[in-house]
């Protein structure tokens, strides 16, 4: 990468808790094979340039360069120059490179989930080039692939927020591999530019958060989403003013988890850009990682099954097959996607995969590398009574259906009119829940605004968060769900049409109106557990 | 009329749905979960119009806890698999003693192999379908959601197998449904039969539910 002329700053990683790689001697699992295979992990570097040189094209982003090196995970820091924030920086935009070369659609897809990565401009600071640890992942091998990722645009100029980033590349697979120097580029200038890989293939249209449109400026993505507009400048410049404030939480976050202003900033949305950091935090996948000896999800591999690997593999290229990052057969997400459903069902071998795991394992691979996936996924399956979600998915579905009868009283305190209506035309909840619960609302044809916004809820205040929201949306269309029985409630709640264009609108409209407390639902469950029991008892 | 679409994941189950129902098809198609559902009417010979709910699955084999209760009111079912995969022929026995589980007894099912487009990966001959399914008693075709052929065919065929069937039965369908708990109450047996002259607006007010 050439040098601007500009002053360079080069800020070294800070370290935050260091986990120490010990081989514990019981530990079966071999080592990670020699020869071939990239270290388990692997450390990067994020440089982010400031061409500023009356530069007129808008930002460009140009992962280049990689090199692993380092050999466990280590836990995420956060990095961000002294220099003050600008006024009137705003975050790079993915939009920016909105129109990207499908050959490179990887490395573009390397860099735009990558939001745990905060841009701002800070005038004059010209370059700031960052160390960035990242999640273990690249255990595939090949050995390229992984590592530095560095962006440079007109837009882009300070301070970085240094996430765990990089992804966990399958090597042997992805873009990043095909060149031979391991580098990829990927040029947003005036539309397109050539990759290191392949040159020629049409441009691909995104939406603001990577859904593949057929032609800019459509309603909806390939897949049917609807697509996502980019922020005007004032909530850009708000987005910006939030992200700031969230990289002062993180610094002290055992202090400010338990904060009520922290519950408040969430419900507010966190911004897109330190969105991967939060809900690693906010989940307890961070915790959990650092108590991993090492790479977890290399280690779960190893004791993975060709059963799962091949019903996995049914469902990888049909999750969220309309988005940048899962669209290439055998792409870098794809590949990763498959890694941590596949080290998922190694890791809980009782529920090992179920359909709709993929849905929301692959929205957390938008924005945090396959290890804090991986991580994430972990705490939302097993940490109880906060989430607990394995019981969304293992066999015979027990959370599942304890939820329908919960849904079901909670909608009767809510709503009893609405409540009393399903009932009388025999609407079961399992009809309309089940894609909204087990995909976390994920998979739903909702606004991928509002499945960020729900995520962002229920990653910090867990199981209470996913009803208030699914109590929301039967509350919203309540109007419409009273007309009629299966016909109509199906393509309402499926659908999910005509909500606010600001999700802001309807959480503080809708989701916060929900009144339901935890002594509700804990209630209603136990009314389930002592009808369950009683059921047990008779048989 | 109430069909289900049933058969192992990722054979082509939506597509076949959204096809019939919309004369859509996606490669980007997302996996199902839970249950979907859609209508179609369609008219027969001899000038009725049948209306048909049709449900759509989800294939892999743990969903069955919740998909299950959705056959129980169903009078039909398309039983999918895929040409090119012979796993999903294998199965097909494994579903039908789902069906005889937790189907109604009379229940008219349709051996559907799917993605016939895919003649170079053509692992199940037709011969071998067409001989089970006469083994089994049930009606057997081979479509392509892709390109459309036969989609229309395989439900019209099986949505006048059960009109004809309800019609000589003189609509007693419904008796095989009482006496079976059913905690999902899908429209068991509901039978809709809208007269050729009125049109599809409101097709609520002519529902007949026996």
């Amino acid at each position: 990468m050439s040098a601007t002329g500009r002053p360079v700053v080069r800020r070294r990683r800070k370290h935050g808790p260091i986990v120490h790689t010990r081989r514990k001697g019981s530990n079966p699992s071999p080592s990670p094979s020699p020869g071939s295979s990239a270290p388990p992990s692997s450390s990067s570097r994020l440089v982010a340039l400031s061409p500023g040189t009356g530069s007129s094209d808008s930002s460009a982003l140009r992962p280049t360069a990689t090199t692993p090196s380092g050999t466990r995970y280590r836990p995420p820091v956060f990095l961000y120059a002294s220099s003050a924030v600008a006024a009137s920086g705003s975050p790079l935009d993915p939009q920016a490179a909105s129109v990207v070369h499908p050959s490179a659609t990887v490395a573009v897809a390397d860099a735009l989930p990558s939001h745990s990565f905060s841009y701002r401009a800070a005038d004059g600071l010209g370059r700031v080039e960052v160390e960035i640890a990242r999640g273990g992942g690249g255990g595939g091998g090949g050995g390229g692939g992984d590592g530095g990722v560095s962006y440079h645009g007109s837009e882009l100029d300070a301070v970085i927020a240094a996430a765990a980033a990089g992804h966990g590349s399958d090597s042997g697979t992805s873009v990043l591999d095909d060149s031979e120097s391991g580098k990829a580029h990927v040029e947003a200038e005036g539309g397109l530019g050539a990759s290191d890989g392949a040159a020629t293939a049409a441009p691909v249209a995104v939406d603001r958060f990577g859904f593949v449109l057929a032609s800019p400026g459509d309603e909806r993505s390939v897949g049917g989403r609807p697509a996502s507009r980019p922020l005007d400048q004032a909530s850009k410049d708000k987005e910006s003013e939030r992200a700031t404030k969230w990289l002062t939480m993180f610094r002290d976050w055992r202090r400010w988890r338990v904060k009520p202003k922290t519950k408040a900033r969430v419900r507010k949305g966190i911004p897109d850009c330190v969105r991967g950091q939060a809900w690693l935090l906010a989940s307890g996948g961070h915790e959990w990682l650092l108590r991993q000896d090492r790479s977890p999800v290399e280690r779960f591999l190893q004791r993975a099954t060709d059963a799962w690997a091949q019903t996995i593999r049914l469902d990888i290229n049909r999750t969220f097959p309309d988005h940048l990052l899962f669209m290439q057969a055998d792409g870098l997400g794809q590949s990763t996607l498959h890694r941590v459903l596949l080290a998922f069902s190694a890791y809980d071998p009782a529920v090992g995969y179920c359909q709709g795991m993929a849905f929301v394992a692959a929205l957390l691979l938008m924005y945090m590398a396959e290890e804090e996936a991986f991580a994430v996924l972990v705490s939302i399956a097993q940490d109880r009574p906060r989430f607990g979600f394995a019981g969304f998915w293992a066999p015979g579905f027990p959370l599942l259906n304890k939820y329908f009868t919960v849904f079901s009283a909670l909608l009767a305190d809510v709503e009893p009119k609405l409540a009393q209506h399903l009932i009388e035309t025999d609407v079961h909840p399992s009809l309309y829940t089940t894609g909204w619960f087990m995909t976390l609302f994920t998979n739903s044809d909702l606004p991928f605004a509002y499945s960020l916004r729900v995520m962002d809820m229920v990653l910090y205040e867990g199981e209470k968060a996913l009803l208030r929201w699914a109590l929301a949306f039967m509350v919203y269309y309540k109007e419409e769900l009273l007309k009629g029985g299966n016909e109509v409630v199906f393509p309402v709640l499926k659908g999910l049409q005509g909500l606010p264009a600001n999700p802001n609108v309807f959480v503080k409209g809708w989701v916060l109106k929900v009144d339901i407390t935890h002594a509700q639902i804990d209630a209603h469950a136990g009314a389930y557990d002592a009808a369950a029991a009683a059921a047990d008892g008779e048989t | 009329y109430t069909v289900v679409l049933i058969g192992d994941s990722a054979v082509g189950k939506s597509n076949l749905l959204s096809r019939f129902t919309r004369d859509e098809f996606s490669l980007e198609s997302k996996s199902t979960i839970g249950v979907e559902f859609a209508t179609r009417s369609i008219s027969t010979d001899d000038g009725k119009v049948l209306k048909a709910q049709i449900w759509d699955t989800a294939g892999q084999e743990r969903y069955r806890a919740i998909t299950s209760a959705y056959y129980r009111g169903a009078v039909g079912a398309l039983l999918v698999y895929d040409i090119s995969k012979y796993e999903t022929f294998s199965n097909v026995e494994r579903w039908l003693k789902e069906l005889r589980d937790h189907a109604e007894n009379h229940i008219e099912v349709m051996l559907v192999g799917n993605k016939s487009d895919l003649r170079h990966l053509r692992v199940v001959m037709t011969e071998d379908a067409e001989a089970f399914a006469q083994e089994n008693g049930i009606s057997f075709i081979e479509t392509s959601a892709l390109d459309a052929s036969n989609v229309e065919e395989a439900f019209s065929s099986i949505l006048t197998k059960i009109y004809e069937k309800v019609s000589r039965k003189s609509m007693n369908s419904d008796a095989a449904g009482s006496g079976k708990t059913k905690p999902m109450a899908n429209n068991a047996s509901k039978v809709i039969v809208v007269d050729n002259e009125n049109d599809d607006a409101a097709p609520a007010k002519k529902k007949k539910c026996c």
